[in-house]
């Protein structure tokens, strides 16, 4: 015979299984959720990454410094450009341009950008060209700025 | 002694009843979100896709000159197309004869080099003279360690490309390696079409087997095809109809593809068409 306190017994029984596959139910939705939004991210680092190389590489190339024409044939300057804000994650987008002189014509210029915190980058893009400057007779004419020579690959380094 | 009244057997059936509605309606509603994410996902992860290798595939075209041969002739219509690929770029750690070292990348600085794929016999070495770029067929690679003090203190493993070639590369030399490649469609063992992309393996002499870049495409025969299209420089479409293509009149190489989704059900089935134009870095006038 069923007493009062069985009765007690199933329904509690019952309320936790139904709790359990509630919480089942939820997180296995939660989980799908956090792996969606994480790999949206990752996505979306590889995307900011990517522009602010090209970007920087850009800026360096149009804004040539005069201070890197007195390095010396193999030398090379490597400045930190100031990290900006580049609409992903509130995370700063942190790039350094290396500026390498091959020979009296000719540098390499390789720009690394990467997103996320310092310490864990989401996502890390790097880029290289070579610049070279039309050797000129006249030395009274203004020194142009080098231009980037075609054929070099001025995609992933990887 | 209190007796407490206990539930009767319809107050339980009722409760029991309206909680399989309540639970069956927020499974249904859960499963049904369930299978609208997977939805999406896919469909976002197939354009994510399909974007990001055609941004790698516009990479390597732009780069081409036909005027100079990065195009091979006859090779290019409008399912594939035979092209030099750039592997390696990298600096010439010293001045040889015959053969170049390249540059080894320091870990503590931004690197100015890069390899893709590892150099090997077949491939081909260029390096920078003056303005024009000279090539020099890879004979072997060897692994070395090397120091460099020109074009920059570098010390490390690298690759040292014995050529078949007598000039002599000098130190600083830009250098990089390019082989022969393929994209093209093809039907994998699955039965779906897919963008491939295949290189040239010297010791067996034939490209190797495909590998899967962008896919799986509609077929080749649906009403939106995918494929190539190349134009000249003056805008004019190049067509394979009347004989091979010119390659060294192409100024313009146009990549449509058309990725199928599939979600589930084939009612649900998503396709996705993107389309990319690669200006060709130097082009020969129409």
């Amino acid at each position: 015979m069923t007493t009062p306190a069985n009765r007690r017994g199933s329904a509690l029984v019952i309320a936790v299984a139904l709790l359990a596959l509630a919480s089942a139910l939820l997180a296995g939705a939660s989980a799908s959720a956090h792996a969606a939004n994480r790999a949206e991210e990752t996505l979306e680092a590889l995307h900011a990454a990517d522009a602010e190389c090209r970007v920087v590489l850009a800026e360096s190339v149009v804004g040539w410094r005069a201070a890197d024409d007195s390095l010396a044939p193999g030398a090379s300057s490597v400045r930190a450009v100031a990290a900006r804000q580049n609409g992903f994650g509130g995370w700063p987008v942190r790039s350094s341009v290396r500026v390498l002189r091959l020979d009296s014509l000719r540098y390499v210029l390789a720009v690394s950008s990467e997103v996320g915190p310092a310490s864990s980058p989401r996502a890390r893009r790097r880029t290289s060209v070579i610049l070279a400057r039309r050797a000129m007779a006249d030395t009274t004419l203004p020194i142009l700025s080098p231009v980037p020579v075609r054929h070099w690959s001025a995609a992933e380094l990887f | 002694m209190l007796r407490r009244a206990g539930y009767s057997l319809v107050e339980l059936l009722v409760a029991f009843a309206l909680a399989a509605i309540v639970l069956g309606a927020a499974t249904s509603s859960l499963l049904r979100q369930q299978r609208t994410h997977a939805r999406i996902l896919s469909v976002t992860d197939g354009d994510a896709q399909t974007r990001a290798a055609m941004l790698v595939l516009s990479s390597q075209l732009e780069l081409l000159d036909p005027a100079i041969g990065d195009l091979a002739a006859g090779q290019a219509d409008d399912s594939a197309m035979q092209f030099r690929a750039v592997v390696a770029t990298s600096l010439a750690c010293r001045t040889e004869a015959g053969a170049a070292t390249l540059l080894p990348d320091t870990r503590d600085t931004v690197p100015v080099s890069g390899v893709i794929s590892d150099p090997r016999p077949g491939d081909t070495l260029w390096w920078l003279a003056d303005t024009t770029w000279r090539p020099m067929p890879i004979a072997s690679v060897s692994a070395v360690s090397v120091a460099c003090a020109l074009p920059a203190n570098a010390t490390g493993s690298t690759h040292r490309l014995a050529t078949s070639s007598p000039d002599t590369v000098p130190g600083a030399a830009p250098l990089r390696v390019t082989r022969q490649a393929r994209f093209g469609i093809y039907r994998a063992s699955d039965g779906t079409f897919q963008l491939g992309y295949r290189e040239w393996n010297e010791p067996a002499h034939r490209f190797a087997a495909p590998q899967p870049v962008v896919g799986p495409l509609l077929p080749r025969n649906a009403r939106r095809p995918s494929g190539f299209r190349y134009f000249d420089g003056a805008g004019a479409e190049l067509l394979p109809s009347a004989g091979p293509i010119d390659v060294a009149r192409i100024a313009r190489i146009r990549l449509t593809a058309n990725t199928l989704i599939a979600v589930r059900s084939a009612s649900q089935d998503s396709v996705r068409a993107d389309s990319v134009d690669v200006a060709l870095r130097r082009a020969a006038p129409p």
